[in-house]
């Protein structure tokens, strides 16, 4: 049984062409089930909860990045495979899982290919991607052995669990139960000095357990780009996968 | 960044230090602060701006910047010319460029010394 979970931002009239192709692919595919519009009026934990303890086979998100942040916590305990149909902006982590948008997502839908993928645990809420925080003077205790002491000219620490951006050209297996910590520096000096000072360089840790410490200018983390918590973030590896379809263009 | 990056286990970035026992498992370079005690099974790069205060331990180890501690290295070690060593070493292969600084024993069991101009 396939559950859709259509986000309240599709109820702007400019999806509706879009929605109506991807509703006619998973008919063609065999594929399509019940529909769920998320509205600003329902509660929205209550309302996935009730669904989920349906128990769907297939849980598919349509809508973006935000999306999945919001269900995340959710579903992630529960014995169900997630989907992913993006739509719009803000869909770097369908790009990483290769999933293409709209129809195409169809397609890899239908194709079932599943990836276990690991999830992070922030003061016990989970996340899939990152944690944050910016700023100098920032502490991260490694593994209960060792701390990163952020100096003058970094602009950001981030623990990462899925590599999204350009890291070093690194890309991090997501399925290796470590978790990436990266710091990256200010970019320095004026068009004048462009060439002349040294660049500074990134730095790349793993670990499998930190926590985050308040910097001078900063007590809060950013949890997948979109969540705001404040600091001391004890942040781990869960024990607990993430059952997800991929495409096979994904990045890892 | 550098191809080279995807090898490696750990950089410790210029921006950054570290307090405390820093165990490593593959490469590791070094550009930024190391505090305590640094060690690892593969092979330690230690930048030109890096300061480290700390022992080290290494299977082979290419230093160009600045270390107060005791190195001890299984296999080889290389001094640059800007490196500036304060404490023992132990390697079993060893090369100094002119103008690095020593300040400490050196022991080499069963090894060869090639000066490096």
């Amino acid at each position: 049984m396939y559950q859709y979970i259509y986000d309240s931002f599709l109820s702007d009239k400019k999806y509706n062409k879009v929605l109506t192709r991807i509703e006619n692919r998973l008919l063609d595919l065999g594929i399509n089930g019940k529909t769920n519009r998320i509205t600003l009026l329902k509660n929205f934990e209550s309302y996935i909860k009730e669904l989920i303890d349906k128990k769907p086979d297939v849980v598919i998100i349509v809508g973006n990045d935000k999306t999945l942040a919001k269900i995340l916590n959710i579903v992630a305990d529960k014995e169900i495979i997630l989907g992913i149909i993006p739509i719009g902006e803000e869909n770097v982590i369908a790009d990483f899982f290769g999933i293409n948008k709209e129809e195409q997502a169809c397609d890899i839908i239908a194709a079932r290919r599943i990836e276990e993928i690991d999830l992070g645990n922030v003061n016990g809420q989970y996340f899939l991607s990152s944690v944050e925080i910016y700023g100098v003077g920032t502490v991260i205790i490694c593994n209960d052995s060792y701390e990163i002491k952020a100096l003058e000219n970094t602009e950001k620490l981030g623990i990462y669990n899925l590599c999204l951006k350009d890291n070093m050209g690194v890309v991090f297996n997501p399925q290796d139960k470590n978790l990436e910590i990266i710091s990256t520096p200010k970019v320095s000096g004026s068009f004048f000095n462009f060439g002349k000072n040294k660049p500074l360089i990134k730095g790349l840790i793993r670990v499998q357990k930190a926590k985050i410490l308040s910097s001078q200018e900063n007590n809060s983390v950013l949890v997948d780009a979109h969540k705001i918590m404040k600091t001391p973030a004890e942040v781990t590896i869960s024990n607990r996968k993430l059952k997800i379809i991929v495409g096979k263009n994904r990045k890892f | 960044m550098s191809k080279e990056f995807k090898d490696v286990e750990t950089i410790i970035g210029s921006t950054v230090k570290i307090e405390g026992d820093f165990k490593g498992e593959g490469d590791v370079i070094v550009e930024g602060g190391v505090e305590g005690k640094l060690s690892t099974k593969k092979n330690l790069t230690v930048g030109e701006n890096a300061k480290i205060i700390a022992d080290v331990e290494a299977a082979n180890a290419l230093v160009a910047g600045q270390v107060i501690g005791n190195l001890k290295i299984t296999e080889s070690l290389e001094l640059t010319a800007t490196a500036k060593i304060t404490g023992d070493i132990s390697a079993k292969v060893l090369t100094i460029a002119t103008g690095a600084r020593l300040d400490g024993k050196v022991s080499m069991e069963s090894s060869i010394l090639i000066e490096k101009e």
